[in-house]
Parts: C-alpha cells; structure tokens; sequence
C-alpha cells in the first residue's frame, strides 16, 4: 500500500472493506518510538537487558501498533475523511524487532446516525498470521 | 430491557440497578458524546436494528431509548 492518502466517503464503505500494509519492525523505528515518546523503558531500548528477559531480546512497544493503526486508519479505511473516536489495543504477543507484520483494518459495522465506523485492527506476524496486536476502532467519517 | 441495561451499565460504567428510565446525559457524566455514539453501536449491534440521527438524537433519556428499540426491535423482550 502506498503513501497516498485514501479519500473514502461514507457511503462507499461497506461492511467486510479491508485494508492492510506490511512494517518491518527495525531497530530505528523502536529507536524513534521511545526517544518520541519519552518511553526509554530497557526492555524495549537496552538489548542487552533484553536478552536476560524471558524474551531473550529487547521487544517493540505494543503502543507502537497505536501509531500503525493512525496510519491505517488516517491514511486508507477510510483515509481523509477520517476523524478517530475511539482505540482499543490487546496485546496477545510481543512484538519481536525485525519481524515482518502486516496491519490490518475491516469494517465491522455502519452506524448511519452518526456517520461512523467500527473497524477490527491487528497486528499479525506477517508468516504465521497470528495476530500480536488486536483492538477495535471508532472512526466517524466526515464526509 | 435487562440486555439494554447491561449495555448502558457497561458503556457507562454504572451498576445496572442505577440505570432508571430517567437516566440521561444531564444526570449521568459518563453518557457524553463518544459514549452516546458507543451506545447506539453497542443497541444496533446487539438488537439487529438501524437507527437514523434524528432518532438517536431524540432519545433523551434511557427511557426513550427503550421506546425506541421497542418500536424497531422483534429480538426486545421488556
């Protein structure tokens, strides 16, 4: 999926719509997340820290499906128009540095009265398809 | 109107013996906008049934939106 913001309206969204995009978890995008955030927690900054955990490395932050999700929905279900309500996030599995995820949006249901959405989020391992990251999205669509 | 009470108790976040005809978003802080939009997803999730902004505009208290599911709902036992 590309860089180009999606403009879609209300009425073209249907129930079932999908959209996704694959990350590659490095260790800049980390990097970034915890110097933006202030969050320099050693579990997710000090690989060697990491490495005496049960994970055996320093892990993402889980709040960085957050920002994926940002991108998903700002960007193409439904991209322009969308104003974010509301943002669930489950965190079933860590997300592990250089693992390839995909992000994933469906629509789930139309609420007519007030021109929103409710849209399923994951994280999935890009391989396995198991999803590291679940929640559910809010997002009115303004136009 | 048990399962409609359980859907304001859990969106609202107040026990189900608090949730009276009379609730309404002057009466309960908790029902603001973003929790009046999860309402109607939750009822239209829960009820199978589709409401129109004027319609969910005009429910003003609990009570009118027991009415309201009433009037479209075959799944509405109250």
């Amino acid at each position: 999926m590309d860089n180009e913001c999606r403009s879609i309206t209300y009425r073209e969204i249907s129930v079932g719509d999908q959209a996704s995009f694959p990350i590659k978890i490095t260790d800049q995008l980390v990097d970034d997340f915890g110097h933006y955030s202030g969050n320099l927690n050693p579990l997710h900054m000090d690989e060697a820290y990491g490495a005496k955990t049960e994970f055996s490395h320093r892990i993402a932050f889980g709040m960085m499906a957050g920002s994926f999700f940002s991108r998903l929905l700002g960007m193409y279900l439904p991209g322009e128009y969308s104003l974010c309500l509301s943002q669930t996030l489950q965190f079933h599995h860590p997300i592990m540095i250089n693992a390839d995820v995909v992000v994933r949006g469906e629509v789930l249901q139309k609420i007519d009265a007030f021109n929103t959405i409710l849209v399923r989020t994951t994280v999935e391992d890009a391989a396995t398809k198991k999803v590291l990251v679940g929640g559910e999205a809010l997002v009115k669509v303004l136009k | 109107m048990e399962t409609l009470k359980k859907t304001f108790s859990s969106v609202l976040g107040i026990p189900v013996e608090k949730i009276t005809p009379d609730l309404s978003p002057e009466n309960t802080p908790s029902w603001d906008s973003l929790n009046a939009i999860v309402l109607i997803t939750e009822i239209e999730k829960t009820f199978k049934v589709k409401f129109g902004y004027d319609e969910a505009m005009a429910a003003k208290t609990f009570g009118d939106v027991v009415a309201l599911v009433k009037s479209k709902s075959t799944e509405f036992h109250g």
